[in-house]
């Protein structure tokens, strides 16, 4: 069930296009992430859903309703600014009593309303403090009582932690994400943090230079990323060039280390011949030593790219390793058994992964 | 994100209807009168001529009237250099105990126009006044000194140096403290040091900011029309141009004479963008260290501390004068006062003329601020929170009145509408109240501006998104944010309003509608008890303008030197 409808929004500042024919969907309930760098977009694009700009194309309907030229005051979102805009002149209670008190809202009523949503947030013994009197997190959470308790339409959050430090940051995921669950009210969430996203997101959208990059699952991004600027922007990624030499699968890409195979399906239409990376995930690749099990494995499920160690970082937990291609690409790659040390810098190693980890995209530029 | 160019979504149509009518208000009341005089000027029985021009300039009256003037100015200039300079650095260069207060201290002269303080000082350095009778008490002299020689010349100059050289100091304080230090040391560190120092390297890097103290005070000066009146140092261009304003229609000479203070103005502000405009060095850059003040040493104290009270002590006793005049029941032929009353005090809420006259000021003063109060945060407004195109003129012409001497507005507003329903022949009130506001919306529209940059627009977008339409927003959470600042713009502009000379003194011509400033100036014809009642009304107006002062400052704190910069 559709309750938000982006269509074609494009939205210009002077020569500048923050928001480039950007369509979406948003179902009822999702919390639905927009992802992006700084400056691609996604603020700009919250800030047309909640009406502070206008698009200079396209339409945005809520239902079925076209709201793309509704003043912000009545499209009935509820929005958590990264800065929490706390009016400091009302109590914390008078601050989320005001979307009530515009509403006509009976005062009983109110009352009652305004102590569900405190208490929702855990903010109810606080409700006669002044805003200036609470830390970082807690105008947060009176922030988000005060968007909530309208039972707006969409819940819109601006990078509602970035203000915030990294533990409080954690904690506060996980109360975004209960409250979501318990109130059930759709939300759209702004971060240009993907372990956020990842984290928190039943779909993501990740935006560059403003349009979509790619719209999915948490999991189906990472997996699958639909191009390069994506398969680099989430988590980390190896890059290796070259040219595809079979179109259908498994496909094959010629490198200056040999020839790689992948079983995984391209989002873009790649002809052979075209210039393309193969992007490979650190955690995907593994070690072995170079002479042990040569030739043996020379099958097109599993890749097999030579190097040399350059560096590796002991971490407790998982080993990093920085490996150099022969042909000099640099590899990043990580073992979470780091109980032995595969091989040290200046060793000569074989880089093994399997096709279904190797994921073909265009050459960006 | 959002680009400073303007968006086509923020002309609304409440937007568009502000902007209709301060293009009204400001073409009416700011550029028609003076063109107007502009056009008097220059045309004669429809045809150009500049014959004005001439007969202003063969006239030795007023040959007399520009040389003098122009010396005040020049004059009042460099003497508010020279005490404003040292203060400066010592203010700004130095750490030393008490620095705030002999600070604020230094600033008070400010508070009174100077043509009050005149009549405190005609009192005391008059030829058988407070000094002279002191001196020649103490067979110090044996003759009395002429204080104000050159037919009032010096008294004219001394009071306007005392009054404003606090402008001045504001300016090269501000001009010195963005001198970046790093420039400095890096002279010094070539092995420039002490006075060739500050010649060579602090003083070029300064000279913009000075300038521009120094126009203000040169045309303050230049134009000034209470202090020469209370002197009777008649031949000067500000008390010719009064002369003339009574009757516009007989003598066009005073449109030349207008014409010709536009004209200084506008050549000065020409110049120093000229010369200054496109040096605007880029001082504060990275790696900025904070503008170096170092400790003084004890001796260096004994002197900044003798320096700073002498000065303030000089610069007050126009004001002390005055305190004492306004309570002297009698004063002759003695060092202080024979026998003290407040009994003047009592007679100016007595006294028809006074009495009157403090009613309409109040009356005249709360309507101009009430319309600087509405025009002032509209303005601001616009400027801080929307995009629309002519954004800088706007914000220049709204600032325009601090650089128009009110000499020539006056004159414009007496030219310009008579013979229309606003002519001050039969009522100067609406004139008087529009001239106020004018006069004084610089000041409003600097400290609203102050308090809405400072609060965050994503207040208001909050309560928006929360379901408020704009003016509810304006309503609830941007007028109580910002109420503070406007009440600090709102009680300056109504202190300057009941103190402001040159409107007044042209514009209130029935005695029925004189505002306090027109009273004092009529009380000082008196000969009986004039002196004495004109300085318990300029008491009162010290009182009020200090208290203001003091509110305005305690709400806009360092902030407070921007409302006299230009």
């Amino acid at each position: 069930m559709v309750i938000l409808t982006l269509r074609g929004i494009t939205r210009k500042f002077g020569d500048v296009t923050a928001v480039d024919d950007v369509s979406l969907e948003i179902a009822r309930g999702e919390l639905f992430f927009l992802l992006g760098p700084s400056g691609c977009g996604k603020t700009t694009l919250l800030r047309l859903i909640a009406g502070f700009y206008a698009p200079d194309a396209g339409s945005i309907l809520f239902d079925d309703h076209d709201v793309t030229r509704t003043p912000p005051h009545r499209r009935n979102t509820g929005m958590v600014f990264q800065n929490y805009a706390l009016w400091p002149h009302m109590s914390v209670r008078e601050n989320v009593a005001y979307g009530l008190v515009l509403r006509k809202i009976p005062s009983s009523e109110q009352n009652d309303r305004v102590s569900e949503a405190l208490g929702m947030v855990r903010m109810d013994r606080y409700g006669e403090r002044s805003p200036n009197q609470l830390s970082g997190g807690q105008q947060q959470r009176v922030a988000l009582a005060r968007a909530l308790v309208i039972r707006p339409d969409v819940v819109l959050l601006d990078e509602p932690l970035s203000n915030l430090d990294a533990r409080l940051r954690l904690e506060m995921r996980d109360e975004i994400r209960r409250i979501h669950d318990e109130t059930g009210t759709t939300m759209i969430y702004v971060t240009h943090d993907q372990k956020e996203a990842l984290s928190m997101a039943d779909r993501v959208a990740v935006m560059d230079m403003g349009a979509v990059a790619q719209t999915g699952e948490p999991r189906s991004i990472y997996d699958r990323p639909a191009n390069a600027f994506v398969a680099d922007f989430i988590g980390e990624t190896n890059f290796v060039t070259g040219r595809l030499t079979r179109s259908e699968l498994p496909l094959a890409v010629e490198t200056a280390v040999g020839v790689l195979h992948s079983t995984v399906e391209p989002v873009e239409d790649l002809a052979p011949g075209d210039e393309v990376v193969c992007s490979v995930r650190p955690e995907a690749i593994r070690v072995s030593d170079p002479d042990a099990d040569a030739g043996e494995d020379e099958n097109e499920d599993e890749n097999v790219m030579a190097g040399v160690v350059r560096q590796t970082v002991y971490l407790g937990d998982h080993e990093q390793y920085s490996v150099r291609l022969d042909d000099g690409t640099p590899m990043k790659l990580v073992d979470h058994r780091p109980g032995r040390r595969l091989a040290g810098p200046g060793a000569p190693v074989r880089l093994k992964c399997d096709a279904s980890q190797v994921v073909v995209l265009g050459k960006p530029g | 994100m959002p680009s400073t160019r303007f968006d086509l979504s923020d002309l609304t149509p409440g937007v568009l209807a502000i902007l209709g009518i301060l293009v009204f208000f400001f073409g009416l009341f700011l550029f028609y009168p003076i063109l107007h005089v502009l056009m008097n000027a220059f045309y004669t029985d429809e045809q150009f001529s500049v014959e004005f021009f001439g007969l202003m300039l063969q006239s030795p009256v007023q040959q007399r009237a520009l040389i003098n003037s122009f010396e005040l100015g020049i004059v009042t200039t460099a003497l508010t250099t020279i005490i404003a300079l040292p203060m400066a650095v010592a203010l700004v260069r130095y750490d030393f105990i008490g620095k705030g207060l002999l600070g604020g201290l230094a600033l008070v002269p400010m508070i009174m126009p100077p043509f009050v303080g005149a009549i405190g000082m005609k009192q005391m350095f008059a030829r058988f006044g407070s000094i002279n009778l002191f001196l020649l008490e103490t067979g110090l002299i044996d003759a009395p000194i002429d204080w104000f020689g050159g037919g009032g010349f010096w008294g004219v100059v001394i009071l306007e140096a005392l009054h404003l050289y606090p402008i001045m100091y504001l300016n090269i304080a501000a001009a010195l403290a963005n001198v970046d230090p790093s420039l400095e040391e890096s002279a010094r560190n070539v092995g420039a040091g002490g006075f060739r120092l500050f010649r060579t390297v602090t003083f070029p890097l300064m000279l913009p900011g000075y300038f521009a103290g120094a126009i203000i005070v040169f045309i303050w000066a230049f134009t000034d029309l209470g202090t020469p009146l209370i002197f009777e140092f008649r031949e000067v261009v500000a008390v010719q141009i009064f002369n003339m304003s009574t009757d516009v229609h007989a003598n066009p000479l005073g449109y030349a004479l207008v014409v010709f203070v536009v004209l200084v103005t506008l050549v000065l502000f020409y110049l120093s963008k000229k010369f200054f405009g496109g040096r605007h060095y880029e001082m504060v850059a990275r790696g900025h260290v904070a503008s170096a003040s170092k400790r003084a040493t004890s001796l260096e104290t004994v002197l900044i501390w003798g320096m700073l009270l002498s000065i303030t002590g000089v610069a007050l006793i126009p004001h002390l004068s005055v305190v004492l005049t306004s309570v002297t029941e009698r004063w002759f032929m003695t060092v202080l006062p024979s026998d003290y009353t407040t009994a003047y005090y009592g007679q100016i809420f007595a006294h028809d003329l006074t009495l009157l006259s403090i009613q309409n000021s109040l009356w005249l003063s709360v309507m101009s601020t009430v319309i600087d109060i509405v025009l002032g945060v509209a303005i601001a407004y616009l400027l801080t929170r929307r995009r629309f195109p002519f954004r800088d003129a706007l914000d220049a012409v709204a600032m325009l009145p601090l650089a128009l001497p009110g000499l020539v507005l006056a004159f414009g507003y007496i030219s310009g509408f008579s013979g229309t329903f606003l002519d001050v022949r039969v009522s100067p009130v609406p004139l008087l109240i529009i001239a106020y506001a004018v006069r004084r919306l610089p000041y409003m529209v600097r400290a609203a501006y102050a308090g809405f940059q400072q609060m965050s627009v994503t207040l208001e977008e909050a309560s928006m998104n929360m379901g408020a339409g704009p003016l509810r927003t304006l309503w609830k959470i941007t007028m109580p944010l910002v109420l503070a600042n406007i009440a600090a713009g709102a009680i300056l502009s109504f202190s300057f309003a009941m103190l402001e000379v040159s409107d007044s003194l042209i514009l209130a011509i029935k005695e029925q509608y004189y505002p306090i400033t027109k009273a004092i100036y009529s009380l000082m014809g008196r000969i009986t008890d004039g002196p004495y009642m004109a300085s318990a009304m300029g008491m009162l107006g010290m009182i009020l303008l200090a208290c203001s002062l003091l509110f305005t400052g305690k709400v806009l704190g360092k902030r407070m030197g921007q409302l006299f910069k230009v």
